[in-house]
C-alpha cells in the first residue's frame, strides 16, 4: 500500500508544485536518535524556510525536499527508509535555525488480551 | 580582477575539485567538501561584500565577529547534539568549528559591517569605504 502524507507545509500542494525547482540537489547530512522504540532524526538544512519543506511517506520511503532560498540554485533533498515499526501516520516535524527534527513514534504494539476460556 | 579576499585561491579549487568528485557519485546530488569546516562564500559587488556560511543550529550567543585593525574574525562552533535521554544510532552530523580570519582587498567601512544570522545561514555585510578625494591646487 502506498500512502502520501504532506507535512510541515503552510503552502498548498498546488503551489509547492509551482515553484521552480532548484538545479541541483545536495545530500543533507542527518543523526539518527533513539529512545525505546521511537527514532528522531535530526537533519541539517541551513538556508531552507518551514514554508518551503516537504515531506512525503511512501509506503516506507520518506523523502525530504528542501529547497534553499540562500541560494536558490541549490536544495536539499534525501531519501530515507524507515523501520516497518515507524507510524507514519504520526510522523512530526520541526524546523529551528536551519535543523530539521522528525519524530517517528513506534506504532503502539497489539495488547496482550487474556482470552477467557469458557468452561 | 584582484580576488576580493586574499582567501587561498588554490583551497577553493581544491574543493571544487571534491564536490565534482562527489557530483559524480551521487549524480545530480553532491556532499559539502568538508563539513567539519563551514565553507565561507562571498559575493563582491560595488559597495563591497556579502559573505555568506551555512552554520546549521547555531545560536547568535556562540557567534563571535569582530573586526580587529584591518582583518574580520569569525569564530562559531556547533552546538553540542541535543540528547536528552536519546542514544545517537547514527552520526553524519559533523561537530564543525569555524576560526577564520579574512583581509579584503580594498578599505573597509568597519562601522557599517553588518550581520545577521537567519535559517541557519550567517551573512555578513562588509561595506567598502568610499575613496577619499584629495583636492589638488594649482599654484600658478
Amino acid at each position: 500500500m502506498s500512502e502520501s502524507i504532506e507535512i510541515l507545509s503552510d503552502t498548498t500542494p498546488t503551489a509547492a508544485e509551482a515553484r521552480e525547482a532548484p538545479q541541483r540537489w545536495e545530500i543533507p547530512a542527518l543523526d539518527v536518535q533513539a529512545r525505546g522504540d521511537d527514532l528522531r532524526v535530526v537533519i541539517d538544512v541551513p538556508g531552507a524556510r518551514i514554508a518551503d519543506v516537504s515531506l512525503h511517506v511512501d509506503g516506507r520511503a520518506l523523502t525530504l525536499e528542501a529547497p534553499r532560498h540562500d541560494r536558490p540554485t541549490l536544495g536539499w533533498r534525501r531519501r530515507v527508509v524507515l523501520p516497518e515499526s515507524v507510524d507514519a501516520e504520526r510522523i512530526a516535524a520541526a524546523l529551528a535555525h536551519g535543523v530539521l527534527t522528525l519524530s517517528l513514534p513506534a506504532r503502539a504494539r497489539p495488547m496482550a488480551r487474556r482470552i477467557p476460556v469458557a468452561a | 580582477m584582484n580576488a576580493p579576499l586574499t582567501l587561498t585561491r588554490s583551497l577553493w579549487r581544491d574543493a571544487d575539485a571534491l564536490h565534482r568528485a562527489a557530483d559524480a557519485l551521487f549524480g545530480h546530488a553532491a556532499l559539502a567538501a568538508d563539513p567539519a569546516r563551514p565553507a565561507v562564500e562571498y559575493d563582491a559587488h560595488d559597495t563591497g561584500w556579502t559573505l555568506r556560511v551555512a552554520l546549521p543550529g547555531v545560536s547568535p550567543e556562540a557567534l563571535e565577529i569582530a573586526w580587529e585593525g584591518d582583518t574580520l574574525v569569525v569564530q562559531a562552533s556547533a552546538p553540542p547534539a541535543d540528547e536528552d535521554g536519546w542514544t545517537t544510532v547514527r552520526r553524519e552530523r559533523p561537530a564543525w568549528s569555524l576560526a577564520r580570519r579574512l583581509r579584503f582587498a580594498h578599505s573597509v567601512d568597519a562601522q557599517r559591517i553588518a550581520a545577521r544570522l537567519e535559517d541557519g545561514v550567517l551573512t555578513i555585510d562588509v561595506p567598502r569605504r568610499a575613496a577619499l578625494r584629495i583636492p589638488v591646487q594649482v599654484v600658478a
